[in-house]
């Protein structure tokens, strides 16, 4: 995507023009929201972080600065929301396990019991249990396909904390879940 | 072995080290038992995480994509998140309050029972000659649906703060960072003297002001607060019932959203 290209779609933006504003969101809304759901970890969620991502990058548009692309400034803004977003679903999670289920977290993370549960959900989960810097260096890095430096910019940290965070990260979901590649390796056995 | 080695190592296995680089490292690999170690478990965690495969948007039918564009321009127009249905949110709100874990059945007459007690809550203001009720909840005359929108946000961002205090865990040795909830209790604090600018019914106005003095007490906590601190905010939100009172608050605007939109 050409650079002038969407300079000119953000100056015609800030002058009040709907149409540069909906071509910016079509052009970003599917990466914006995959991020979005990197850390939410739902559709629903998801897709109101991008929206109103979208909405805040519109009111705050005047004081863009473009020197770091709008995708990269938008980038951020998701990353904020989304972050929050999981804080509130982590507390709302804890809470129907402190009113429900006294016994689901603990029964959930045991490895014996993962036979059957979606794979996904222990992905997930392990990413979810990272901390903030790691799960967001593994997400953009990792699973978005960011470079390394599009993810500093979008961190506003150099690009060797993102490379030592990626391996942290990384690391520390290899441990989490090697269980189920061992349980791979027990079902291709037999 | 360095940690130069290690960071690059994600950039090795996915192809994006330059050449001379590149070989560089493979040869430090071949006498570097501890280096390849650390290769084995990254490319352990690169089979098993996601990366490359379907992406969460793709899982979406393009109706959905087509429509994203005109929601955001809709949210910037109206300055309101929008939803799939306001009736089916304040149903979806209510039954999560009730939170029945049994049939359908009794969830349901539980959600209609408390509709029911939201439109009752929510009855036409008194005549001018009635004596004010500052127990009843009744709307102000001249409040608008965007100070109802206004309220009804301040109180959900409440609602989920109050919740997280009360859920916090407290292991009575180490300090507890309340950081998060601080900042956000001081945009609360904010946003409630904002909100008692506008005209509040009086119930509601009440609710607010019990609300901002636990706001207050959150937001001028210390940094490493301790458990007896959070028990006292804790015991504060109990006191006052105001989880309930959020609630119910809600769903009475809900309700008189919903009778807004179908008169």
């Amino acid at each position: 995507m050409p650079a002038a290209d969407e300079q000119q779609l953000i100056s015609r933006a800030r002058e009040g023009s709907q149409e540069a504003f909906r071509v910016l969101v079509e052009r970003h809304m599917k990466h914006a929201y995959n991020v979005a759901f990197g850390f939410v970890g739902n559709h629903e969620d998801a897709a109101e972080v991008a929206q109103e991502a979208f909405f805040r990058a519109h009111r705050a548009l005047s004081s863009f600065r473009e020197e770091a692309g709008f995708g990269t400034w938008l980038h951020r803004i998701v990353m904020n929301l989304a972050m929050n977003q999981a804080k509130r679903n982590r507390s709302r999670a804890d809470r129907e396990v402190h009113t429900g289920h006294p016994d689901a977290r603990g029964a959930a993370t045991e490895p014996e019991k993962a036979q059957g549960e979606d794979l996904r959900e222990h992905i997930e989960r392990a990413l979810h249990e990272l901390p903030t810097l790691q799960r967001a260096v593994v997400i953009l890095r990792h699973i978005d396909g960011l470079s390394t430096k599009q993810v500093s910019r979008i961190l506003q940290c150099s690009e060797g904390t993102v490379k030592t965070h990626l391996f942290r990260g990384l690391k520390k979901m290899r441990e989490k879940l090697a269980y189920i590649q061992e349980e791979w390796r027990e079902r291709a056995r037999t | 072995m360095s940690a130069h080695v290690r960071d690059i190592l994600f950039d090795y296995l996915s192809g994006e080290l330059p050449g001379e680089e590149t070989a560089s490292l493979e040869e430090h690999l071949a006498h570097c038992a501890a280096c390849r170690e650390d290769l084995r478990i990254l490319r352990g965690a690169i089979d098993i995480l996601p990366g490359g495969g379907k992406l969460p948007s793709e899982e979406l039918d393009e109706q959905f994509w087509t429509s994203f564009p005109a929601r955001v321009e809709e949210r910037i127009r109206t300055g309101k998140k929008t939803r799939t249905s306001l009736l089916a949110d304040a149903a979806d709100r209510i039954t999560s309050f009730i939170h029945f874990n049994g049939t359908p059945l009794v969830a349901g007459s539980g959600a209609l029972a408390l509709i029911a007690l939201a439109l009752l809550l929510f009855r036409p203001a008194p005549r001018p000659d009635q004596p004010a009720d500052a127990e009843t909840y009744a709307p102000a005359p001249n409040t608008t649906e965007q100070d109802d929108v206004k309220l009804h946000n301040y109180l959900k961002q409440s609602r989920v703060l109050l919740i997280g205090v009360s859920n916090l865990r407290t292991s009575g040795e180490t300090p507890i960072d309340l950081s998060v909830e601080r900042r956000e209790s001081r945009k609360l604090v904010h946003e409630a003297r904002d909100l008692n600018r506008h005209a509040l019914d009086a119930r509601s106005a009440k609710l607010v002001g019990d609300l901002e003095k636990i706001l207050i007490e959150l937001a001028n906590s210390g940094e490493g607060h301790d458990v007896p601190d959070v028990e006292i905010i804790r015991s504060g939100i109990r006191h006052n019932n105001l989880l309930f009172k959020i609630r119910m608050t809600e769903s009475a605007l809900d309700a008189a959203t919903y009778e807004r939109n179908t008169q």
